[in-house]
């Protein structure tokens, strides 16, 4: 609907539209005529209403147009329109609307005025060396962190909104000339086409922009860290923020991404490629030792050696479970405990880990519900999963498929199901990226940045194994030559 | 045209998939008929192979498909689906051994006791999901199978060589020229590698020296088997014969003695799982030819008739596979040589010719 | 079809939690297994009697427990035998730890090959368990405990097994080992003669005295007895045919190129003031060529030995300045060590042309280096070769 310059009548629409008790409706005179002022109580500056507005609109004199009244408010972010909807949605979005009777345009002046969070480092991704800032909840400030980080003309950001109630603000994030042009409009397309009630996270977008809607695997990275998004993008992915959401997406995806954490780019290449070693095997440990021990026990005991046959032999000795069982359930524990500290309020996860560490774990094994050996290997597997806590829930799912495997038909059931895991993994490719590059296929120039961490010196190529525009990061000239 | 491959992978599926399959019975097989001149036999499949290779190489050089594509193209649908089910036949016959051999090296020499057959079966559902998988699969499975596969290797040959005697070896031609054929042709099962760079031809990335890059792969995987072999021969001389598990017995004797266990598992669980993926190529090239041959749109019913037939197959026959085994090894495998080695070469050359007389008549 | 496959996976899924739940296809888990760590077995009438040493921890801590933790089986084949075992005890005999087999001195009259096979064919058994023969019966090797282990097997395995750095002068030889020298041309194999010495009646001998304490059967006591496996039995196709003395076991191991990180001793060496004195030798390094070459007609094993010792230890007095001029070998310990050796490797040749049996491969060598001569020679080649010996020892320091 139209506005039609009839305040009465225009107040009555918009009335209908956003009637709710925290809308203000303020009566103002424009010169000689009547206006009202709308906005949403607690999403408005009001000082900055008084000083921009109101002020402005007291020292007008005489008769008002449009013409005459515009450039007369002082607030940067003026914009007018007669589409009462759009009129509407702004009001909510925290924009304060200006209604003059006779004129059939309403001034939109944006005055958002959110409470914020704090800029903090992350949680999920904190560092020794490095920045330690994270992004928070509001767009217009994680635009501002990476604004901060790459100050190029050629970062660019598209806005789409989302969300049939939550109208809710994405923002693609990529560097002209460095992001692939099609990946760029497959996800706009994507995001356009999302329609659901409303997007209260970034995770509600990524189930949209996977390919493999069914796949345990992650097929979207993410990051809390502008820097940690600033090397991304500048690799030739793009990001795409979220209003509300600390976690910006990145797309492509390659799983050697979670290998990496921001810390090996600010510490020497010889600790991070320790470290991502480290990390390769804590995985490794963590997925088979399990399964491989529970079928060592019950099917391959030449696997074990005679000393450390006998300490088992020892330690199970009247234990009413068996060993496949025992381990299962060790398992179930873990992943109780595991699952309860992370919902639980800080001061009771205390209590949880006295409970599940000492009370549980050590009564067991003292009672002899379970067994010393068997504790030591899901508290080991257990820990290790953590060194890549992004993959953590997808680990810990084949984990327990592996254990189940590995009791039932053994180690060579655990080696079938590793095939077949990994014939999935070399298959599966988002946005025409392969998942398991560079290991597979194999890209030796982007071996650089895989396990292996080179000197920053030597990375003067952007990773082949993405889509992008421009090859080359390094000497000041791009193989398409635009910087 | 986007090919399916580039020319490492090849090189790597080469080097990666193929020695594997001859690490379990064949050494045993082949010191029962060339005794200590077992090597010499295995040159001559090597020879015969890569002679295969290098004629596909080089006369099929400039082509745009593969093998059995060219076939049709040049000879006409009728021919193409002849050699499509012949193909088809020889690698179904290919699967019998691996499988068998696998299962039952699966059964003695990882499981304390005789496990249920059900433990193996569940491999033909991993043969399936991977005959579903486009070419080009195969050549990311070897480039990421590439690190375990060589570390596979090197320690288990690490762990064997302290314990084996090459003189083990001399004298060189005591079994003869007749010992040396009939281990070459009883062993042409595991052999006729060069078949599969029939599918290849057409398929792959060219570049700069490709075709010795790939004479190349074929060297070192020759020279894989032979190390593996002579090192076989070299621990076991006179009871290698009798050795039906060759990889797990030659490095055991230089780890069972220590504190640390069998530590030699690592290489075996390694190459298993490589083994289980060179399984599974006979299957897939089998099934891509028979939803060729029969012009389905996916292979998956193929697939699903091939890996049930196969899985029906080794149940039912299991009591009876020592007679399948005489089968193969003594029957087929001249079947093996004249398709895995002759007619790939003889149709080589007549490719060459109608390609050449097309060019003339164009 | 995603839809199916996410069908079918959850099928998959429910299979193997099922399977897992009730898993018991005839699996023997740990608690049902016996872990054999040794066998000791003897001819019992036309049958065979197989001990094995279970390894059970509690058991492992005194003499009569570690005497519960053995059981026996009879049968008419070892494997019969084995199963026998696991019958009467109901555990699941594991024989993937069983590093020892200990032969009884009956069995040195068939053909040990019917026993030792079995270890060898059977894919679940170690073929590379070390074979020895014990000096009467195996069963009451395995009973015994030593000073230092209540387990004679655990014993025992300290005293066979190879470490770097410490060569003994025994005789290896594993399962393997035994049948691929069995069947070979040769027929010929050996292993080490297990003898056992109560230390009661060599603390007595040394001593003088003559009360005894009485056999020790209390718990937690160790037991007596010492083993002592510097000998060798040889067999011919299968069969015992003679013994290497502990000096032929030495020269022996010295021309199976395993004499490095060895010792030797050299008694009686002359001095100017007609005293003689003793040495024990390190070998550091000992390099070995042993070949066979037929000239005019004539078999003829070569001999030469290149060994770099340093002194370990000597009883002389002397002075610093003595020392130093001995270094790094006098003369006449080096041609004493020579002769020594000469003599004993002497001594281990004729060793072989008595018994019949090829411990040194000569009839390998013939096979493989002489083939065109083989079936010439095959048959008189063990009576008729000649040998020529070349022992060098250098002083090292």
């Amino acid at each position: 609907m139209k506005i039609s310059g009839k305040l009465d009548k225009d107040l009555n629409i918009l009335k209908s539209l956003i009637s709710s008790d925290d809308v203000i409706f303020t009566d103002v005179k424009a010169g000689e005529k009547n206006g009202v002022l709308i906005f949403v109580s607690d999403i408005v500056d009001k000082a900055v209403i008084g000083q921009l507005i109101m002020k402005p609109l007291s020292k007008l004199k005489g008769e008002v147009t449009e013409k005459n009244l515009s450039g007369k408010f002082l607030s940067p972010e003026t914009e007018t329109s007669s589409d009462t909807d759009y009129i509407a949605d702004k009001i909510v979005s925290g924009s304060a609307a200006l209604l003059i009777d006779g004129i059939n345009k309403v001034f939109i002046f944006g005055l958002k005025k959110f409470d914020k969070r704090a800029i903090a480092e992350p949680p999920t991704s904190t560092v020794i060396k490095g920045p330690r800032e994270g992004f928070v909840e509001s767009l217009q400030v994680n635009v501002s962190l990476i604004r901060r980080k790459l100050k190029t003309p050629k970062l660019k950001f598209k806005y789409i909104k989302t969300g049939n109630y939550s109208n809710t603000d994405i923002a693609l994030c990529y560097i002209d000339g460095i992001a692939d042009k099609g990946i760029l409009s497959v996800l706009e397309k994507k995001i356009k086409s999302i329609k659901i009630d409303a997007v209260l996270d970034s995770s509600y977008v990524s189930k949209f922009l996977g390919e493999h809607k069914t796949s345990l695997f992650k097929q979207v990275g993410n990051t809390e860290k502008p820097d940690i998004l600033a090397a991304k993008i500048l690799e030739g992915r793009v990001a795409v923020l979220v209003d509300g959401s600390p976690i910006v997406l990145t797309l492509p995806y390659l799983l050697v991404e979670d290998f990496q954490s921001p810390s090996d780019y600010y510490s020497s290449s010889y600790n991070a490629t320790l470290a991502r070693i480290l990390r390769l095997a804590a995985v490794f440990i963590s997925l088979f030792l399990p399964a491989f021990f529970v079928a060592a026990e019950l099917f391959h005991l030449q696997l074990i050696p005679l000393s450390f046959l006998l300490t088992i032999v020892n330690s199970i000795k009247g234990i009413p479970l068996s060993p496949s069982y025992e381990m299962f359930f060790t398992l179930l524990i873990f992943e109780i405990l595991n699952e309860a500290s992370v919902r639980m309020p800080r001061y009771v996860g205390m209590v949880v880990s006295i409970v599940g560490g000492l009370v549980l774990g050590e009564t067991a094994v003292n009672a002899g519900i379970i067994s010393a050996p068997a504790l030591m290997i899901i508290a080991l597997s257990g820990i290790c999963l953590y060194t890549v806590p992004e993959l953590e829930q997808t680990f810990s799912v084949i984990r327990l498929l592996f254990l189940l495997i590995g009791g039932s038909i053994g180690i060579y059931g655990v080696l079938i199901a590793s095939a077949a895991l990994f014939i999935y993994l070399v298959s599966f490719e988002t946005y025409k990226t392969p998942l398991l590059a560079p290991f597979s296929p194999l890209i030796t120039k982007d071996l650089k940045d895989g396990i292996y961490k080179g000197f920053m010196i030597e990375q003067n190529l952007r990773p082949l194994s993405l889509k992008n525009a421009n090859k080359k990061r390094m000497s000041g000239g791009g193989e398409n030559g635009d910087d | 045209m986007i090919k399916a491959l580039k020319t490492r992978q090849i090189c790597l599926f080469v080097i990666v998939f193929l020695p594997i399959m001859k690490f379990f019975m064949m050494p045993s097989v082949l010191a029962e008929c060339a005794d200590r001149d077992l090597w010499i036999s295995v040159t001559v499949n090597f020879l015969i192979d890569v002679s295969t290779v290098s004629f596909a190489l080089f006369l099929l050089k400039d082509e745009n498909a593969d093998f059995f594509g060219l076939i049709e193209k040049r000879f006409g649908k009728t021919v193409g689906k002849i050699f499509m089910a012949a193909y088809a036949l020889y690698f179904l016959l290919k699967t019998l051994m691996p499988v068998n051999e696998q299962k039952d090296y699966v059964e003695y020499t990882l499981y304390i006791t005789d496990p249920h057959l059900l433990t193996f079966m569940p491999v033909f559902a991993v043969i399936f999901y991977l005959s579903l998988q486009k070419l080009r699969v195969w050549g990311r499975l070897s480039d990421g199978i590439f690190i375990i596969a060589l570390f596979g290797y090197s320690l288990l040959f690490a762990l064997s060589v302290p314990n084996t005697n090459p003189e083990e070896l001399l004298p060189i031609g005591a079994s003869g020229i007749d010992g040396v054929l009939k281990g070459s042709i009883k062993t042409q099962n595991w052999f006729g590698d060069g078949v599969y760079f029939l599918f290849f031809t057409g398929e792959y990335v060219k570049s700069k020296k490709s075709e010795l890059k790939i004479l190349i792969a074929y060297l070192i995987s020759f020279l894989i088997t032979l190390i593996f072999v002579a090192i076989f021969y070299g621990t076991f001389s006179s009871i290698a014969f009798r050795q039906k598990f060759a990889l797990t017995e030659i490095c055991k004797y230089t780890t069972v003695i220590d504190n640390i266990g069998r530590f030699d598992y690592f290489a075996l669980f390694e190459l298993l799982f490589t083994a289980i993926f060179s399984m599974a190529i006979p299957f897939y090239f089998a099934i891509n030819l028979l939803t060729r041959l029969f012009s389905a749109n996916k292979p998956t019913l193929v697939a699903i008739i091939v890996c049930s037939a196969a899985a029906a197959f080794h149940i039912f026959f299991d009591q009876y596979f020592v007679t399948v085994q005489n089968l193969i090894l003594n029957v087929a495998s001249w079947y093996f040589l004249a398709l895995g080695s002759v007619l790939p070469i003889i149709t080589c050359f007549l490719l060459k010719g109608a390609k050449k007389n097309e060019e003339q008549i164009g | 079809m995603k839809s199916k496959l996410v069908k079918l996976l959850i099928f998959v899924v429910a299979g193997v939690l099922i399977l897992f739940f009730s898993n018991d296809f005839g699996l023997i888990d740990v608690e049902k297994t016996a872990i054999i760590t040794a066998v000791a077995i003897d001819l019992d009438g036309e049958n065979y009697k197989v001990t094995a040493q279970i390894a059970v921890p509690e058991a492992t801590d005194t003499k009569t427990e570690n005497q519960r933790a053995q059981i026996s089986g009879v049968g008419g084949t070892v494997g019969a035998a084995i199963k026998n075992v696991g019958d009467t005890s109901g555990w699941y005999p594991q024989l993937a730890f069983c590093n020892l087999i200990i032969l009884g001195e009956s069995l040195s009259d068939t053909d040990v090959i019917f026993i030792l096979d079995y270890f060898s064919k059977t894919l679940r058994v170690q073929d590379s368990a070390l074979t020895v023969m014990a000096e009467g019966s195996a069963y009451e090797l395995l009973k015994l405990s030593t000073p230092l282990d209540n387990v004679s097997s655990f014993a025992l395995q300290k005293i066979l097994l190879k470490n770097s750095g410490l060569n003994r002068d025994i005789a290896h030889c594993d399962v393997k080992t035994f049948c691929v020298d069995y069947y070979s041309v040769s027929e010929s194999s050996f292993m080490p003669l297990i003898k056992v010495k109560s230390q009661k009646e060599e603390n007595s001998k040394s001593d003088g005295s003559s009360e005894g304490q009485g056999q020790q059967t209390q718990s937690g006591v160790k037991g007596e007895y010492i083993f002592n496996a510097n000998s060798t039995v040889l067999f011919y196709k299968g069969k015992k045919v003679g013994y290497l003395d502990e000096k032929q076991t030495l020269a022996f191991k010295v021309l199976k190129n395993d004499f490095s990180s060895s010792t030797f001793e050299v008694q009686n060496v002359s001095s100017l003031f007609e005293r003689t004195h003793n040495y024990l030798l390190t070998v550091i390094k000992c390099k070995v060529k042993s070949y066979l070459k037929i000239e005019k007609q004539i078999p003829l094993f070569c001999v030469d030995v290149d060994m770099y010792v340093k002194i370990s230890d000597e009883n002389t007095s002397g002075t610093d300045l003595d020392y130093i001029k001995n270094l790094p070998l006098p003369a006449a310990v080096k041609e004493k060590a020579e002769l020594d050796m000469c003599e004993n490797i002497e001594s281990l040749i004729n060793a072989e042309k008595v018994t019949g049996c090829d411990f040194l491969g000569i009839k390998k060598e013939l096979f493989r280096r002489h083939y065109d001569q083989y079936s010439a020679f095959k048959d008189s080649v063990i009576s008729s070769f000649e040998y020529q010996i070349n022992v060098n020892v250098h002083g090292k320091s």
